[in-house]
């Protein structure tokens, strides 16, 4: 048992110094009280994140260079922004979900409808967003979520919240088809049929483990 | 699709609700339960006790799962297995994207660590499981003692064990106190990354002799220890600020439960320097009042009611979860400012003769993004563990000097590794 002159007091495990005072210790150590920790590894996550914050920001700061000394009339650099920007959060949440398929999927679907509105209706709306983006995404998002739940034997359970919300929102191009947004209709019917198919199937066959879910995930 | 279609799940508690909402890297809102044994650990006796004790405790198998408006409890097919201590003390258990269980059991040498998530049990509720895996581990162990010795500590129901103290509790009542805000005084000074645990055991009934020669209890008279200590280190110019200590209380001795949950209301003591240095006698005095004017049943349920009022409110109940996230962390900054550091005494570990013999010491750490202390009791060894992220121990060597000049017999463990 070691043990401190200063302090006056034993000390258990193997120390060179007091824990207390860092003074001298007198005795003979013990064996120790805690394991050695092996140092944890760098964060991949972290580092990507970082590198490509410094990454947008060097090429922005390029692009906004080059559009001063070569275009100056045309400010085209502000586009490199706002895309920069998309590219950059679309990462960032990609990474944050990274380890939930579901939660990543539904936040992509989120962020990437949100964007194309955005640059629909930035680049003079042309309603390539409404027509082909929204339709293709919500109802590929659908289909690989059900794959993938298939593919890797999950049980129904843990994804119907997610496919009945990915459904629901594929009935929203119904919506953009009645206001007239819509010029192309083909991509958004099937979109809506999809999504009505799946919503029907999960009502008729697991209404129970639906009724469930959505309780759970509900209560107040 | 033979599995069941809905899996059993629980609502959290008023208490548990917090922790999901707030915890980080930094405070991961974890704690720790460890015992020293007299030989070395036997991993897999230990692995049967612990699936034993979990026939009996089966709401620790549940992992968190996040709803649209609250966070919730819900059972998994994840089953733990015990490991050498390879983490820190109190690593963070709950991932906010991630499936785990919330709760860890280790060991290292002669040790047993028991980790557990705040949301999902208080130090008593997992004080309740660890006694049990104890008892079930010694008799693997040594043939001689009886398995079911931890039924005769625990005998509650099993369904008993999951009960919402606070929601069985709670009636309306008037606030009629008004709880005084402070500005209270804070500890500064460079942080480490890793949480510092310095414990120091000693003889309880040395210090409950000397507690007693003051004419009060041992919480409070290592309250007041505490005070000093924090009072000698801080700057002349922070002395008019109150030192402000919480201390939970375990409500079950109060309002009567079988609870393995989170059933504790938090206290506040707040004690003001000023000029002059008082005498021991006068800050145990003040202490005392302070305690027997909270610690009444009066006083406690008006807490609970409060709280629980809150959770109620259909406003905030109706915030989506994001919402509440963003609002819970800043009223939880706004409750960390108001105190000093938290006290936390768990009391007198009961455990049976034939298990207490192969026991030496018994601890309780949590994790905290300051400093904060538990205390605890077994047979006849005190621990009172500081877990801090600070650098600087100068409260920690004054506490324990001040104890040692008294005369009591302290043996210092701490997790630094120099």
């Amino acid at each position: 048992m070691l043990y401190c002159e200063a302090c006056k007091v034993k000390i258990a495990g193997d120390h060179t110094h007091c824990p207390l005072c860092g003074g001298n210790v007198t005795g003979e150590a013990e064996k120790k009280c805690y394991p050695v920790l092996v140092p944890s590894k760098p964060n991949l996550t972290k580092k990507i994140m970082q590198i490509s914050t410094i990454a947008v920001f060097a090429a922005q700061i390029i692009c906004t260079a080059v559009n001063v000394l070569v275009t100056p009339t045309i400010w085209w650099c502000l586009y490199t922004l706002f895309g920069l920007i998309c590219g950059w959060v679309w990462l960032a949440i990609g990474l944050a979900k990274k380890e939930n398929m579901k939660k990543s999927i539904a936040w992509q679907l989120v962020v990437v409808s949100l964007f194309s509105l955005l640059w629909d209706i930035g680049t003079g709306w042309r309603g390539w967003s409404v027509d082909f983006v929204f339709p293709s995404i919500y109802t590929c998002a659908l289909l690989v979520l059900l794959l993938l739940a298939r593919l890797l034997h999950v049980p129904v359970r843990d994804y119907i919240i997610y496919a009945g919300l990915g459904a629901v929102l594929g009935i929203i191009p119904v919506i953009f088809m009645a206001t007239g947004l819509v010029h192309v209709l083909i991509p958004s019917v099937v979109c809506v049929s999809v999504s009505l198919i799946v919503i029907c199937t999960l009502l008729l066959f697991h209404w129970k483990a639906v009724h469930g879910e959505v309780m759970k995930k509900m209560h107040l | 699709m033979a599995m069941a279609q809905i899996l059993s799940w629980l609502r959290l508690d008023n208490v548990g609700k917090i922790f999901p909402s707030t915890s980080s890297k930094r405070d991961t809102g974890v704690f720790r339960l460890t015992c020293e044994l007299d030989e070395l650990v036997q991993p897999e006796q230990l692995q049967e006790a612990l699936d034993k004790t979990l026939e009996q405790f089966p709401h620790f198998l549940y992992i968190m799962r996040s709803g649209f408006f609250w966070y919730y409890l819900e059972a998994s097919e994840l089953r733990p297995t015990v490991h050498v201590e390879n983490k820190g003390v109190c690593a963070p258990l709950f991932h906010r994207n991630r499936h785990t269980l919330l709760f860890d059991v280790s060991y290292y040498e002669n040790r047993i660590h028991l980790e557990v998530y705040h949301a999902l049990a208080d130090g008593t509720g997992a004080m309740q499981f660890y006694t049990c895996l104890l008892c079930r581990y010694i008799a693997a162990v040594d043939g001689g003692v009886d398995g079911t010795l931890a039924d005769q500590i625990a005998p509650s129901p099993i369904t008993a064990r999951a009960e919402d103290g606070f929601r069985k509790y709670y009636r309306r009542v008037k606030n009629r106190h008004v709880e005084p805000s402070f500005r209270a005084y804070h500890f500064a000074g460079t942080k480490s990354e890793d949480l510092i645990i310095t414990e120091g055991r000693m003889p309880c009934h040395e210090v409950l002799s000397l507690a007693k020669a003051h004419g009060t209890t041992l919480t409070v008279f290592l309250c007041a220890l505490l005070l000093f200590a924090v009072y000698e280190d801080m700057q002349r110019f922070h002395q008019k600020r109150p030192v402000v200590l919480t201390v939970p209380v375990n409500l079950r001795s109060y309002f009567p439960s079988d609870t393995a949950r989170n059933f504790f209301g938090n206290i506040r003591i707040a004690y003001r320097f000023g000029d002059e240095t008082p005498t021991f006698e006068e800050v145990i005095h003040a202490l005392d009042d302070a305690f027997k004017r909270e610690l009444t049943e009066e006083r406690l349920n008006e807490r609970i009611s409060r709280f629980t009022a809150l959770e109620r409110n259909p406003i905030a109940k109706a915030a989506p979860l994001l919402l509440k996230n963003f609002v819970l962390r800043i009223a939880r900054r706004i409750s960390d400012a108001g105190e000093t550091m938290v006290v936390s005494n768990v009391g007198i570990v009961k455990l049976p003769e034939a298990v207490l013999q192969h026991v030496k010491h018994m601890s309780v750490f949590t994790g905290t993004s300051r400093q904060q202390i538990c205390i605890c009791t077994c047979g006849d060894v005190l621990s009172i563990a500081f877990s801090s992220k600070f650098v600087n121990q100068e409260i920690q060597c004054r506490l324990f000097r001040r104890l040692a000049e008294l005369g009591v017999a302290v043996e210092i463990s701490s997790n630094l590794p120099n």
